[in-house]
């Protein structure tokens, strides 16, 4: 490779879906983990490092046989790639951190269908070098990954008073936790799926009136 | 390029090497991680039915090694499988009965389903704990459920789930939901021998001794878990002789 995997070019790969091209709260990729595993800050975190290792690993494997792929069969040796990676993830996790796999349950699984893996592989790791590839997975990786944990964090917080699994918000009297409010309730509707939509509208909302360039005219 | 990808002969060779290679690995990989997620699993249940007799927590149990698991477990525990009718099935390891399984294939067919228990001797005191399954939202739900020496009143409770959710129905594992079985004590046969069991019901009454509070928003999971308790005690109570056939 004569170009330096850490060139300007490909530290924009990088840095790019942390913001202004990010999967979740621009492309609206991948809702649908953002909705079910960010009630716990511990789940987001785990499910983020998964999707992670799955978007790394298949969008080199891609990168590397790309001009290998017939065109026209490519969608679905896309999908047997992150199948089989999905699958390796979740006997791992099985085998090595059993009590982290329970949580995780059904979610795992799921990887599969998060459209960002399939998104990055038809967009860039069939037409780009693995190392180009590389450093893209890891951005959207991460751009991915800052979501869910905001939004968990906002969701477990104020629905459960915890961090991690830490009581941070308490009623006075009522349970141990660091801060304690003689008026506080946990607000429930924050443990049902909408919240998560909510959320990550906010954030959308926040990052669209910061950079007005990410607004689109009618 | 030399050849031509897009060719159908190319392609379907692409394919079947693609299939052929990644069934190869991850065949590998399965056979070669089962003894560790067997063991995992094996090691849970063990877990499970101790930490409901009351031996330690479930907190504790995970930084015990699974060899200490299953020394205790052998010294401390005999599992015995009744039937339907209560009667003894003999040549059955109790602890090979997977009661989600029984479950899944009796449905329907209750009387088929095999009901494994486990009788728990510590310095001279001893307690049943009896292990059943149910239906939650999503998926099943089991319970190992301890009695003490009356065979009847509820000692302690571990709940599990597959795939119930998190902060909602998955709160059956919570310190919260079980505490409700064990601050004030509850029965499954009544006094003059009926059969109870122990409902839960919205708003329901603890101090009450067939009766629990539901969790909020976890109406199905709190309404399978109810139902479980309700159909299971019934072998167990027919084998002790508890209740009249």
């Amino acid at each position: 490779m004569s170009e330096s995997l850490f060139s300007k070019k490909n530290m924009k790969l990088i840095k790019d879906p942390l913001n202004e091209s990010n999967p979740v709260s621009i492309q609206v990729l991948g809702i649908c983990s953002a909705l079910a595993i960010t009630i716990m800050l511990e789940n987001a975190f785990v499910m983020s490092a998964s999707v992670m290792v799955v978007l790394i690993c298949s969008n080199v494997i891609v990168s590397l046989i790309r001009n290998y792929i017939p065109d026209r069969i490519r969608i679905i040796v896309q999908l047997v790639i992150v199948a089989a990676l999905v699958i390796t993830v979740d006997q791992v996790l099985k085998a090595y951190v059993y009590d982290v796999s329970k949580q995780l349950s059904v979610f795992v699984g799921l990887i599969i269908t998060n459209c960002i893996i399939m998104g990055r592989l038809e967009a860039f790791a069939l037409a780009n070098k693995p190392g180009a590839s590389f450093m893209d997975a890891v951005g959207n990786g991460l751009g991915y990954a800052w979501i869910l944990l905001a939004v968990g964090f906002v969701r477990e917080l104020f629905g459960t008073g915890k961090i991690w699994g830490w009581h941070i918000l308490g009623k006075k009297g009522e349970i141990d936790a660091l801060l304690e409010i003689s008026w506080y309730e946990h607000n429930g509707l924050m443990l049902f799926p909408p919240m998560a939509l909510i959320c990550v509208a906010v954030i959308i909302w926040i990052q669209r009136s910061k950079n007005k360039n990410l607004i689109e005219n009618d | 390029m030399a050849f031509n990808k897009n060719s159908t002969g190319y392609t379907i060779g692409f394919a079947v090497g693609l299939i052929a290679i990644s069934g190869a690995l991850l065949a590998t990989l399965s056979v070669s991680l089962k003894p560790a997620q067997t063991s995992n699993i094996e090691n849970e249940k063990r877990s499970f039915i101790l930490s409901a007799a009351g031996e330690f927590t479930i907190e504790e149990s995970k930084k015990k090694s699974k060899e200490e698991i299953a020394k205790i477990y052998n010294d401390k525990i005999k599992g015995f499988v009744v039937d339907a009718e209560g009667k003894n099935i003999e040549g059955l390891k109790a602890f090979d009965v997977d009661v989600v399984k029984e479950f899944k294939t009796t449905k329907g067919n209750a009387k088929a389903r095999k009901s494994p228990y486990f009788q728990y001797t510590s310095n001279g005191s001893t307690k049943y704990i009896v292990a059943m399954a149910g239906n939650g939202l999503w998926g099943p739900v089991w319970a190992y459920i301890a009695l003490d020496e009356d065979q009847n009143t509820i000692s302690n409770v571990v709940f599990d789930h597959k795939s119930e959710t998190p902060g909602l129905g998955a709160e059956i594992t919570a310190e919260s939901f079980i505490s409700k079985f064990t601050d004030h004590p509850k029965q499954i046969v009544d006094e003059n021998g009926n059969y109870k069991s122990v409902a839960i019901i919205k708003a329901g009454d603890v101090t009450k001794k067939h009766e629990i509070d539901a969790i909020a928003g976890a109406t199905i999971t709190s309404k399978g878990v109810s139902n479980m308790l309700k159909e299971s005690f019934m072998p167990y109570m027919l084998h002790w002789g508890k209740v009249k056939p």
